[in-house]
């Protein structure tokens, strides 16, 4: 059975981290298993974790007063699910519902804050990291955004 | 030049906008990602994607966006219109040593139709896949050919906004692209969508070491073969150089702005 640290090693948002980062982000994390229709989180709860996903997929939903919710994004392997537990006040901004059997590594956001905090140069590493998934995210959603296929 | 009188013969609907014509046309031959123009009657004449053909039928799906398309989309079963073609210049045929990869964005998906049926023949999913992206789950098209399609390809259909009914993936299809797990270097995509769609795919995929790209173009076509201008983009004719460009060529004409 593979370790934290191993599965960490083998996303392709990690790679290139040097090996004793990989160890101190992995110390941080934890392998975890969820059904399907699970939560994985709901908005407004405490942004305790972000999630590496390694099989299954989840669903970002955002609550609509008066209409069912609306899915704006899904996720699956190799993704990063989670950004609320980098900013104050820390809680998350959406629901995420698991669409598949989920397998993924949670890692403790309170903890891989103080690390970051203490080993700036690792801190700096992750953030270059995060900022590119950021990136190709918001990329992606202007496009989203402009409703392309509704013709203009 | 002149038209020639052609009979509708099955109209599918296939969503709130959109129609899949069939028309009887013996013994058309044209090429995947070719156009025809076709002629309503009191209305006007449009340039249409050929979606698909057989021995005895044409298809073309149209969406209804003016006059002359919502003309030809309420048309019947026996109605006649004008059809002049093919015209253009359509995809590059399938290489069955690459890996072979459809992005297709709303209405994009007619005019690569007949390639992915192409595909569907060579029955190799591990090199043949097809990503769709639509606003909504009620805009996607095609349904019956999807289900048929996802048998013999790898088939990833995403939309703007979902909800809870969706099973597919939620998103644009920028964010499809790189959790494919495919030999970019020795892929070649063929694209079609609305142009800023493909802009971004375009440079996407560069990003992910995927070079040989293939693009299917829109502007306002007139004549439908090189004369009348309106079409122009760049120092080609979409009607006559088009409307399938490889990248490379029309790269650098993309980049300026109002062409």
């Amino acid at each position: 059975m593979k370790t934290v640290a191993e599965l960490v090693e083998e996303q392709g948002v990690f790679q290139g981290l040097k090996p004793e980062w990989i160890e101190l982000m992995s110390g941080c994390g934890k392998n975890i298993r969820l059904e399907a229709k699970t939560f994985l989180f709901r908005e407004g709860q405490p942004a305790d974790h972000f999630y590496l996903l390694r099989r299954g997929k989840v669903a970002l939903e955002i609550d609509v007063p008066g209409q069912p919710p609306a899915v704006f994004q899904t996720l699956g392997p190799g993704e990063v699910l989670g950004w609320s537990w980098l900013f104050p006040p820390y809680q998350y901004a959406y629901d995420a519902q698991v669409q598949e059997e989920l397998g993924a590594i949670a890692f403790d956001g309170k903890c891989l804050r103080g690390k970051c905090e203490a080993n700036t140069d690792f801190g700096y590493a992750l953030m270059k990291r995060f900022s590119k998934v950021f990136f190709e995210r918001l990329k992606a959603t202007r496009l989203q955004v402009l409703d392309i296929y509704g013709g203009r | 030049m002149i038209p020639e009188l052609v009979s509708v013969t099955q109209v599918e609907k296939e969503n709130a906008d959109v129609v899949t014509l069939t028309l009887s046309r013996p013994k058309f031959h044209c090429k995947p990602g070719q156009f025809n123009m076709l002629y309503a009657f009191g209305k006007g004449e449009v340039p249409i994607s050929i979606a698909d053909w057989d021995e005895e039928n044409l298809i073309h799906t149209i969406k209804g966006v003016g006059p002359v398309s919502q003309g030809l989309c309420e048309l019947a079963p026996g109605d006649q219109i004008g059809l002049r073609g093919p015209f253009g210049r359509g995809w590059p045929d399938i290489d069955g040593n690459r890996t072979n990869l459809i992005i297709a964005g709303g209405l994009g998906l007619a005019p690569l139709t007949a390639t992915i049926n192409q595909l569907a023949v060579l029955n190799q999913p591990e090199n043949a896949i097809l990503v769709y992206g639509c606003r909504t789950p009620a805009d996607q098209m095609f349904q019956s050919r999807l289900e048929r399609w996802n048998k013999s390809l790898q088939v990833f259909q995403t939309v703007d906004i979902g909800d809870r009914k969706w099973q597919g993936e939620v998103g644009n299809v920028l964010q499809v692209l790189p959790r494919l797990n495919i030999p970019w270097h020795n892929t070649r995509a063929y694209v079609c969508g609305p142009e800023v769609m493909m802009r971004f795919c375009a440079q996407t995929l560069m990003e992910l070491n995927c070079q040989d790209i293939y693009l299917s173009f829109e502007r306002n076509m007139k004549c439908a073969f090189g004369h009348c201008g309106h079409c122009q983009l760049g120092p080609t004719f979409v009607c006559k150089d088009g409307p399938v460009y490889a990248y490379d060529d029309i790269r650098k004409h993309w980049q300026v702005r109002e062409l």
